[in-house]
């Protein structure tokens, strides 16, 4: 299958280019920072959520947790919209890349979690802290699980990229 | 930089261990996957710990939210391990980088944050406060300062990259 030519038109803009190789603070590398932050913001307590409902510090009780649901979604929005920016940046590295689409795979399950959480666990005010911590249990382990595959094939983009830019072959990172 | 730096990076560079960090990327990448899972437990714990000082989700108890610190404390470990291993992987690449030597100091200024949390009356204040009770200030002070820190940590880190080199040789 050869490479889209779209990826090349996408990189010959003026924007894609200024991703690329602008020297200003706020360019390419802070882009890339601030998606850590909201990996940060997303993962970071859910992980926190997800420790609580399999058993972890029990004396914190589940439905106050809710409220850390806006910060989280607002993390998975910070990085929607860096991570489009990177894309952007270098869309045949990512667009070649088998490694992107498992990344976006295990996002879209564990944000699908996430949700179902929400809506199912915390969004029952019917269910006692016992009944939300059993319904959420096996939730709660699936999503520590793709959270950190996730992590994983995100770092391991910068290994598993065969085109740097169109036209450029450049293997293994 | 002090005169007995460059030899010692240097000879650093030049061990067996550091060529054994080097010798495969994907141990290296997966040093830096842990990295990040390392952040993650310490932003989730340690993080979601000073907003709740802060103010937000009150209703959390905050000696319940201490259970989980062992967690982040875990992550820190992970990553002072990780952490140690890269650099000496690459001695003089870090070693002559002007962010990495600010992320150092913003982790040891977060050393210093978390004792002053511990060794003043911020602790047993914050243990004692029930649902929904106000900490006290010096301790919003001392989350406040936590939250600035690790989240400086994170954008230094990402800098490295971009600072390779601005230190004089």
């Amino acid at each position: 299958m050869t490479v889209p030519l779209f990826l090349d038109t996408i990189e010959k803009t003026n924007f894609s280019t200024w991703l690329r190789e602008s020297d200003s603070l706020f360019g390419f590398y802070f882009i890339l920072a601030v998606h850590t932050l909201g990996l940060a913001m997303l993962v970071g307590p859910n992980a926190a959520i997800d420790l609580r409902l399999l058993g972890f510090g029990r004396e914190i009780p589940l439905a106050p947790l809710k409220k850390w649901f806006k910060i989280m979604w607002w993390g998975f929005g910070i990085n929607t919209v860096t991570g489009v920016l990177l894309f952007w940046a270098y869309p045949t590295k990512a667009a070649t890349n088998l490694d992107f689409y498992i990344k976006l795979l295990c996002i879209g399950l564990a944000v699908w979690i996430m949700y179902r959480l929400k809506t199912h666990v915390f969004g029952n005010s019917s269910l006692s802290e016992a009944a939300m911590e059993a319904s959420g249990r096996t939730l709660a382990g699936w999503s520590l699980f793709l959270w950190f595959a996730a992590i994983t094939a995100g770092r391991l983009l910068a290994y598993t990229y065969t085109w740097i830019l169109f036209g450029q072959y450049s293997p293994g990172g | 930089m002090p005169s007995f730096v460059h030899p010692f990076l240097v000879w650093l560079a030049a061990t067996k261990l550091s060529a054994l960090m080097l010798q495969s990327k994907w141990w290296w990448a997966f040093m830096m996957d842990m990295h990040f899972v390392g952040l993650t437990l310490l932003m989730g714990t340690i993080g979601v710990l000073d907003m709740r000082v802060l103010g937000f989700a009150k209703e959390l108890p905050i000696s319940g939210l201490h259970k989980l610190v062992p967690w982040g404390i875990g992550g820190f470990v992970i990553n002072v391990i990780t952490g140690v291993l890269a650099f000496i992987g690459m001695p003089l690449f870090y070693g002559y980088d002007a962010a990495f030597w600010l992320k150092m100091l913003f982790i040891a200024l977060a050393g210093v944050n978390v004792s002053m949390f511990y060794l003043t009356s911020a602790f047993r204040e914050c243990e004692a406060l029930g649902p929904g009770q106000d900490a006290p200030v010096l301790a919003k002070f001392i989350a406040a300062g936590s939250l600035f820190l690790w989240i400086g940590v994170i954008f230094l880190g990402r800098y490295i990259q971009v600072y390779q080199d601005t230190i004089n040789h």
